[in-house]
């Protein structure tokens, strides 16, 4: 390649990049940083602009929830423990932020799907905006915990562990993207997904310490607990929902024991849930 | 000593490039639709082979900066295919693609948009999805809004815009990406004669500028009007390549005999 060919400036010609590896596709995706904020923009707009009250609605939401279920552990199957209320709060808004994250995740290729069909961007943009969307909702809800907290607890004050809330929140992130892309992937090609995910969530829900504290579980059941607990914390929403209080209202960190493998996990299923999703989002134009 | 494909990199009259380009679908019946198809497939333990359709065959193009090329050929021709390869829509079975700068596509009338965000709004996302960033966005949203003749419905959410608003607004958001490469699929075939004629307009001043065309069209004479050269596609192979009067006469032509013969058919 000599000087001399250079006569005419301008784009010079180059490879088309088709496929590309999990580190290139999120420097791309973080070089488009715009429009994954104009994705979640659209998308907070979307779910606040129809009704008056707008994101009151959508707060209100856990807090009505809260009441119902705090009023049935506590009066219908006599659970005593100090702060229910608050804690079941904690436990449903991080719920919500999975169970809401998952179910858009499913779906966002298929609700995008003029866009998909029509115009290239990287696709990672989709189902990490949808959880970007969703985890900034989380925190619009923490602040309703803070101030149901103040108003039921009024003599609560946080401690410097409630700055563990933030690593919590990474590792749920983390997790909840790598899972919403694998569902993004398997759910564009087989629509059954969302229906098995449905009724998957609703046992989750029941089998996870959200309505119900781990140390409930353990009163409970007694001598069974012995087994039971440990197996019963595999559930990786049941680490983080339990980590979330302890670190809120018992002012201790997280169980490291509990908390470390659920942090390997999440790394693990965004590495698997982004390296699928790359694979299949070729096909995704064709498949919907 | 240089080896021809370095040449071809350093090529600096070329906008775009293709090497033995090729797209095969495969039947979208052959796919398992359902997990219950796909456990039935896997039970048989006979996968049903695939069938291929080849859309593109092959194909070697060279487009050079600045020209304004049309592609013309019948339904299934790989006319489409080509300009979603070449903006990455779709990804090739086999052959390279090479381009120079930015590639922009003109959307059917307003793909990004969401029926409940505003003009403006949907302005903005449309603009981010081409790959505008913020600032950029900022800078040209008044510029996309006054194109579009918008002004007092910017803030009136585009689900109660007509289908003219919306195909200018779309056309708008688009156009002011300022791409080196624009690719542009059949996105004129509506709107009305006024809003056609602006949107010649802006191809020509952007042929003017350097920059390069590609028009996808079943509109001979628009075609002609827009574009110097003409590819002639069939069955995912280059049939005639060359200046547009030519190629345009000799479709024209061939459709006519094709015609004919159908109709001498009793």
């Amino acid at each position: 390649m000599s000087s001399g060919e250079q006569a005419t400036s301008g784009p010079v010609l180059r490879p088309v990049r088709y496929t590309m590896g999990i580190g290139a596709s999120l420097v791309e995706v973080a070089g488009r940083w715009d429009l994954v904020r104009a994705l979640v923009q659209r998308d907070l707009a979307v779910r606040y602009r129809k009704s008056v009250l707008g994101v009151f609605w959508s707060l209100l939401t856990p807090l009505l929830q809260m009441a119902i279920l705090t009023f049935v552990m506590k009066y219908a199957l006599g659970v005593t423990e100090p702060n229910l209320s608050v804690k079941i709060l904690a436990g449903l808004i991080a719920w919500a932020y999975f169970e809401n994250s998952l179910l858009d995740c499913a779906d966002c290729i298929i609700n995008n799907r003029d866009l998909v069909k029509k115009i290239y961007f990287p696709r990672p943009a989709l189902p990490l905006s949808v959880v970007l969307g969703n985890t900034i909702h989380f925190g619009l809800s923490f602040v309703v915990l803070m101030l149901w907290l103040l108003l039921w607890v009024p003599d609560y004050r946080p401690t410097l562990q409630a700055l563990w809330v933030l690593p919590l929140l990474v590792i749920q992130g983390l997790m909840l993207a790598g899972a919403g892309m694998l569902l993004a992937a398997t759910h564009t090609f087989y629509h059954d997904i969302k229906f098995v995910l449905a009724q998957l969530l609703r046992v989750l829900f029941f089998v996870t310490p959200v309505m119900y504290t781990a140390e409930t579980i353990r009163v409970k059941l007694g001598a069974a607990a012995n087994w039971l607990a440990p197996t019963y914390m595999y559930n990786p929403m049941a680490t983080i929902i339990e980590s979330y209080r302890r670190v809120l209202f018992e002012h201790q960190r997280p169980e490291m024991v509990l908390l470390l493998p659920v942090a390997a996990f999440a790394v693990v299923i965004f590495l698997v849930g982004y390296r699928v999703f790359l694979r299949a989002s070729w096909s995704f134009p064709e498949a919907i | 000593m240089v080896s021809c494909q370095t040449m071809a990199f350093t090529d600096t009259n070329l906008a775009i490039r293709t090497v033995g380009l090729t797209k095969r679908y495969r039947y979208i019946h052959d796919r398992p639709a359902r997990v219950k198809d796909l456990v039935i497939t896997a039970l048989r333990r006979r996968l049903p082979r695939a069938r291929m359709l080849k859309a593109l065959d092959g194909l070697n193009l060279k487009v050079r900066r600045g020209e304004s090329v049309g592609f013309i050929g019948p339904n299934g021709s790989g006319k489409s295919t080509l300009m979603a390869l070449l903006s990455r829509v779709l990804r090739p079975t086999s052959g390279e693609v090479y381009v120079a700068g930015r590639v922009g596509v003109l959307l059917e009338v307003g793909a990004a948009f969401h029926p409940d965000l505003t003009g403006e709004e949907n302005a903005r996302l449309t603009a981010a999805i081409f790959g505008m960033s913020r600032s950029e966005i900022e800078a040209r949203l008044e510029d996309i809004i006054a194109f579009a003749e918008l002004e007092e419905y910017r803030q009136m959410p585009v689900r109660t815009y007509s289908s003219g608003m919306l195909l200018r607004l779309g056309f708008a958001a688009a156009t002011h990406l300022d791409p080196d490469i624009l690719l542009v699929d059949e996105a004129l075939a509506v709107g009305d004669e006024h809003f056609q004629r602006r949107c010649y307009d802006w191809m020509e001043e952007h042929a003017a500028r350097g920059q390069t065309l590609g028009l996808v069209s079943h509109d001979l004479a628009q075609i002609r009007r827009i574009c110097q050269r003409v590819v002639w596609l069939e069955h995912g192979r280059i049939v005639q390549d060359g200046p547009a009067e030519e190629v345009v006469g000799a479709y024209l032509e061939a459709e006519e005999r094709h015609d004919q013969g159908e109709e001498a058919r009793p």
